[in-house]
């Protein structure tokens, strides 16, 4: 018997992503920094949910070898680079923006859209034609890397804080701590069981290039290999930080996940190769007898599928960025779905690891109703009622009009994005 | 109550009135309005960002994050190097 995740993702995606949007419509407190963050979570669940359908579930209907091809792929990364902006736009804003010029932030965001762009059109245009033209990404690679060093700073901040909350300064600094190990888990999570490796692995320091044929291939190793170290490091970080959280605060739930990823990578990589399943290798029917290839489905591809779309959902929940209040009932479906879709997954994938039938899940689920489980899980989700949410003050601009700025820039580059695919793939611009 | 005694009445009222409004128009209570105004701009203004990320009563923080970095990717750089020559 044969099976795939990407499906339960792709209906994860799209399932939070209608959740966002329509609780998101409604008029209520909510600040400007929480509805900027609800909007970047959707540009993200966008992205995630392109990819998964067509780098996983249906790649061999989408790529069909035609001219659109080049468009499609263009978009997709496109998509990717929205949804990474998305989330450093967050890291700067949520719970306290670490900008106070607007003036600076649209800089900020045009400059990188505009990169990004660029790196499209050097990517797929006409500079692959070129004698010295070398495959890289730059702002693809370097972008998520910034982001995760700021993630692991603020993150690091939050874990080795002894007191926690004790004033409005250590308060936010535990909000933003927070929101930053969730993004880290979402964005490095996945290969951090692959990576454990890191030190022994030869792969992390093969070259790409050729040494001394050009500078441009230095330049893409080093982009190339800071940003592979920004995936590893925050997991060391965090598991630092986690064993001193332990310590100070006593909070297993938090340090326990974290230290629990590095327990399984370590299993990952002595036991089971340490080989990863991506968006193409999780919509790939795999041999569910293998205990190996179980696990490493149930580490790499989980995260990548399952966990991504249910991190959002933490994420727009505990930060405010929509209020489950507007519509309980549906917030209780969202839960109860999650959880089943999740478990289901889960309890397949260990099915030749502890001899178990996956129908097992469908009890799993019962004790989900009859215990009202998803109630506890939604009300644990919802932020404090003494926590500050302050609608704070910006210079040359105020922050409703930001939000809708920020959204028509990506709309905007995301439209001339697919204008250039198409004017590369009709070869107009040879 | 004779005229002189009304209008004295009067006048005293008038004076108590004005003291109450001079004590109104006073520079305390403006510095009271004042200050609440200032507080609540103060407090929707984002805080100073070298108090927020660089806590005064963990100056470690910073400092270990740095440590951790250099020694991560300086162990990382100094094998690149030693594959790529």
């Amino acid at each position: 018997m044969v099976e795939n995740i990407s499906i339960v993702s792709i209906i994860l995606d799209i399932m939070v992503l209608l959740f966002i949007l329509y609780l998101g419509q409604k008029k209520d407190d909510r600040t400007w920094t929480q509805k900027l963050g609800a909007t970047m979570m959707c540009w993200f669940l966008l992205c995630h949910l392109a990819m998964n359908i067509a780098y996983g579930q249906f790649y061999a209907q989408i790529f069909l070898g035609e001219w659109y091809d080049t468009v499609l792929h263009m978009v997709l990364e496109t998509l990717w680079k929205a949804a990474i902006v998305g989330f450093i736009v967050t890291t700067l804003s949520t719970p306290m923006p670490l900008f106070k010029n607007v003036k600076n932030y649209k800089i900020g965001v045009i400059f990188g859209l505009s990169f990004a762009l660029l790196e499209s059109y050097y990517t797929w245009g006409p500079p692959t034609g070129e004698d010295w033209f070398v495959y890289f990404w730059p702002f693809w690679s370097l972008a998520p890397a910034v982001l995760m060093v700021m993630l692991s700073y603020l993150a690091w901040n939050y874990l080795t804080s002894p007191e926690g909350a004790g004033d409005r300064t250590e308060a936010l600094t535990d909000r933003a701590g927070l929101f930053a190990v969730m993004a880290l888990i979402l964005w490095g999570g996945k290969n951090w069981f692959d990576w454990v490796g890191f030190f022994k692995s030869s792969e992390f320091f093969y070259s790409n290039g050729t040494p001394g044929t050009s500078t441009l291939y230095l330049v893409a190793d080093l982009i190339g290999k800071f940003e592979t170290g920004m995936i590893v490091l925050p997991m060391f970080v965090l598991s630092v930080g986690s064993v001193i959280y332990l310590r100070n605060r006593g909070s297993v739930l938090l340090g326990g996940t974290i230290l629990g990823f590095l327990i399984l990578g370590f299993i990952h990589f002595w036991f089971f190769s340490g080989e990863s399943q991506d968006y193409n290798s999780t919509a790939r029917f795999f041999n569910e007898e293998d205990i190996r290839e179980s696990f490493i489905l149930l580490t790499h591809g989980t995260m990548q599928s399952l966990a991504r779309p249910l991190i959002i959902l933490f994420l727009v929940v505990r930060f405010g960025m929509v209020q489950t209040e507007h519509a309980p009932d549906l917030s209780r479906a969202m839960m109860i779905m999650s959880l089943a879709g999740a478990m289901s997954v889960i309890t397949e994938i260990l099915q030749p690891m502890l001899g178990i039938s996956q129908l097992i899940s469908g009890f799993f689920l019962g004790a989900i109703l009859a215990f009202e489980i998803e109630r506890k899980v939604m009300k644990a989700m919802q932020p404090p009622d003494d926590e500050e949410n302050t609608d704070w003050v910006l210079i040359n601009g105020e922050g409703i009009g930001l939000v809708k700025w920020t959204n028509t820039a990506f709309g905007m580059y995301i439209f001339a994005t697919i204008i250039l695919g198409i004017l590369i793939a009709k070869e107009v611009i040879v | 109550m004779t005229e002189e005694e009304i209008e004295e009445t009067e006048e005293k009222a008038e004076e108590t009135e004005t003291e109450d409004i001079s004590e109104k128009d006073d520079s305390p209570s403006s510095v009271v309005v004042g200050s609440i105004e200032d507080t609540k701009s103060t407090e929707l203004d984002p805080l100073d960002l070298k108090d927020y990320l660089f806590p005064k009563e963990r100056p470690w923080v910073w400092k270990s994050f740095a440590v951790m970095f250099v020694l991560f990717f300086g162990y990382y750089f100094i094998k690149y190097k030693e594959t790529i020559s």
